[in-house]
């Protein structure tokens, strides 16, 4: 499929993978404005590792969305990359935020 | 360096929620620019995007204000009119297979439901904006472009169209009041409608 259904799907797996928790609400998106309320609404501290890591995530598939109209290049796919190792270690930081 | 305000607030569809969008047009990129809150684009691409026809530079040329021009110039204004838009094929097939991804995860399951609700506004919007470049008489970029195309309009009733706008404000403002399970079953029994309409659209243009 597309970069941006590619984009979207990285996405998807991001917030599935939170949302595999039973948090107060669930997290609705990856823009900044959407991870500020689950944070919120989650009692975490917006420094903590596991915000700091969406945050990341965010930034990264910002990264991929502004250049939505560009061919594939060797940048999209390092940072295609970043973003599902982000994915793997948010899952890992979930479970100590838990604990 | 040129800086432009675009979008619901140039349509005067502001509501709740709603936020300013904020165009930088730079020389390569420029890091002063919150990736938050501007798209920011070089001057090359944005010509780029002009020459292929893009919907995005059509919206710009059709919904852009110029905010700021270190030159006293309107760069979007002296690019004219972008390239006719030719790229329906490919953008429907996208938007279709954004939708029918969404829909089928909704239909087994709900942990991401509020972005599979965004997922299918946004795909329903973006295919209507491309369909009205694509037959080319003018140009719809509203919240509801679905709603602009006449007779090809999507007749989708008041509530499961407010629930899919709230759940993309939701989805990228972070503001607003989550869908009950009722609300997303009410939407998950409407999409049958969607997928016709969005099927019908594509086999017109």
């Amino acid at each position: 499929m597309s970069e941006f259904g590619d984009r979207m799907r990285a996405q998807r797996r991001l917030l599935r993978a939170v949302n595999a928790n039973a948090w107060q609400e669930e997290l609705f998106g990856l823009s900044s404005q959407a991870i500020d309320r689950w944070a919120d609404r989650s009692g975490l501290n917006p420094e903590s590792e596991l915000v700091s890591l969406l945050r990341a995530a965010s930034n990264r598939l910002s990264f991929l969305a502004n250049r939505s109209q560009m061919q594939i290049t060797e940048d999209y796919r390092r940072v295609s990359d970043e973003v599902r190792n982000l994915t793997g270690e948010i899952q890992e930081a979930m479970g100590r935020a838990r604990h | 360096m040129h800086i432009y305000v675009y979008g619901s607030v140039c349509r005067g569809e502001v509501q709740p929620g709603s936020d300013v969008d904020m165009l930088a047009v730079v020389e390569g990129s420029d890091a002063r620019f919150d990736p938050a809150v501007f798209s920011q684009y070089a001057y090359s691409q944005l010509k780029e995007l002009w020459a292929e026809g893009n919907p995005f530079a059509w919206h710009l040329a059709q919904e852009s204000r110029l905010v700021f021009a270190d030159d006293g110039s309107d760069f979007v204004q002296e690019l004219g009119q972008p390239a006719r838009y030719r790229n329906w094929a490919a953008d429907s097939k996208k938007f279709y297979q954004l939708f029918l991804e969404a829909a089928d995860i909704l239909a087994v399951r709900r942990d991401t439901a509020v972005f599979e609700l965004a997922t299918i506004f946004l795909a329903v919007r973006n295919l209507a904006i491309c369909y009205s470049l694509d037959i080319g008489d003018s140009p719809v970029f509203s919240r509801r472009a679905f709603e602009g195309l006449g007779a090809d309009s999507l007749c989708l009733d008041a509530k499961s169209r407010r629930i899919l706008e709230d759940a993309r404000i939701l989805s990228t403002r972070g503001f607003g009041v989550p869908p009950s399970e009722g609300d997303v079953s009410a939407v998950v029994g409407r999409l049958s409608d969607v997928h016709r309409w969005m099927c019908a659209l594509m086999s017109k243009a």
